[in-house]
């Protein structure tokens, strides 16, 4: 049976992983700070709302939704419109602060049987892991498997410490890895974007150079090697 | 659940209703919507109609739809598992009254008997057959993971005996018929009906 599978919403992407992500499936987008990890993932969630499929964006950093949105409407490809309808907002940052990791569980499983997505975010993941320190590879494993099982394609969004090329705790959980990077080249910070592991598809690999746009969000650039 | 939730369900019990006297029913849904297509009939079948029916599950495990009924208010008094996919997905089988387990999605063709039998279940609880009003296929292309197009075509075949043998039982099925065309095909030639989700969906939106 071929993978089912559903566009990234990002231009350039699609053609790199077969098409679009495997659908239902869990993937990491990791970066340091000012790669783009939140524009994927509005990218990915503004794409599904466009189809008619539910979005659901969870974020882990107690950030009010017009917070958000206020950074969020400075890109022109997302519609505002969208959000509270086909794009939930939902903020577990205080319940991290205050509950345990159990808890943060069944909070995010009633949030997605609540308005049933097809595309999931959680943005960012790694925060948790300083909250939860010792119990963060048991949560990680429980998030994973409850996510897997739902039927939706879930982007979690991580933050990579200096030195390390990705979160090394959620790799191996997830199914498909994509890193987001940032390199100084003649003087000029450039973006770019890697597909370091996607399940069941032979994607292109290598680092392949970005642009964020403030029309598009995140566009891949044709190579120039 | 919203009210376009609950007009799509209406929607659907009323397309149902038109096809009682057929055995099989496909539904066709995008591959994304499966889940809540599912959920959508659960809640026509037991809440408008207050059938009695089993839900298999191939996909994945029955914790999620069981969960999804009781957050949707859905009553699940009449509703019975066959769940042929915990036993592979690392979730713990925790024995319920309603639930029966398979060892996994590898023998299909022990599935029918476990619908067929079920009823027989010397622990008990378990609904007889002759109240059965019902069942549905969670997603059927799932079972083409585990088993081959020839092995696929038998089991929907042993569904129409079973079907023969017991009428007044609806079967119902959903798949994406434009990820899943070959399927889709010995689908057609065996059942009877094909309810069109997605343009029951372009209705309820307008």
């Amino acid at each position: 049976m071929k993978l089912e599978r559903i566009s990234s919403g990002i231009d350039g992407l699609d053609e790199m992983i077969g098409g679009g992500y495997p659908f239902p499936s869990v993937s990491l987008v990791a970066g340091s700070a000012g790669t783009g990890k939140t524009t994927f993932a509005m990218n990915f969630l503004i794409e599904g709302a466009k189809r008619g499929e539910q979005g659901l964006f969870v974020t882990t950093l107690s950030e009010p939704t017009q917070w958000m949105l206020k950074y969020a409407s400075q890109f022109n490809f997302i519609q505002k419109e969208y959000f509270d309808s086909e794009i939930k907002y939902a903020d577990v940052g205080t319940l991290l602060q205050k509950k345990g990791y159990e808890k943060l569980l069944d909070i995010i499983d009633e949030k997605i049987a609540e308005c049933m997505p097809q595309r999931i975010v959680i943005d960012p993941i790694t925060v948790v892991g300083a909250f939860f320190e010792e119990d963060y590879r048991l949560f990680l494993f429980e998030l994973v498997n409850i996510l897997k099982n739902w039927q939706a394609v879930t982007i979690l969004t991580g933050e990579v410490k200096p030195g390390e090329p990705y979160p090394p705790q959620i790799s191996y959980a997830v199914d498909s890895v994509i890193l987001l990077s940032m390199l100084e080249e003649e003087g000029t910070r450039r973006k770019y974007l890697e597909v370091l592991k996607m399940r069941g598809t032979n994607h292109t690999s290598g680092k392949q150079p970005m642009a964020i746009t403030t029309e598009n969000g995140i566009t891949v650039l044709k190579s120039r090697f | 659940m919203n009210r376009k939730d609950i007009l799509l369900a209406e929607k659907i019990i009323e397309e149902i209703r038109g096809h009682r006297t057929s055995s099989m029913l496909i539904f066709n849904t995008n591959f994304t919507q499966v889940g809540k297509t599912n959920l959508m009939l659960l809640k026509g079948f037991l809440d408008i109609e207050k059938d009695s029916g089993l839900f298999v599950v191939l996909d994945r495990p029955h914790q999620y739809m069981s969960y999804l009924l009781r957050m949707h208010d859905v009553s699940q008094k009449n509703l019975w598992f066959i769940d042929a996919v915990t036993h592979t997905s690392g979730l713990e089988r925790k024995k319920s009254d309603n639930v029966n387990f398979l060892e996994g999605p590898f023998h299909i063709e022990r599935l029918i008997d476990t619908i067929e039998f079920h009823g027989k279940d010397p622990t008990g609880g378990f609904l007889p057959i002759e109240k059965v009003d019902f069942f549905i296929m969670d997603n059927i292309a799932t079972i083409l993971n585990y088993n081959n197009m020839d092995k696929v075509e038998e089991f929907i075949k042993s569904m129409c005996k079973f079907h023969e043998k017991h009428p007044h039982i609806l079967g119902c099925v959903t798949i994406d018929k434009e990820s899943n065309p070959e399927l889709n095909e010995v689908l057609i030639e065996y059942f009877d009906y094909m309810v069109d989700i997605e343009k029951i969906k372009k209705e309820v939106d307008v």
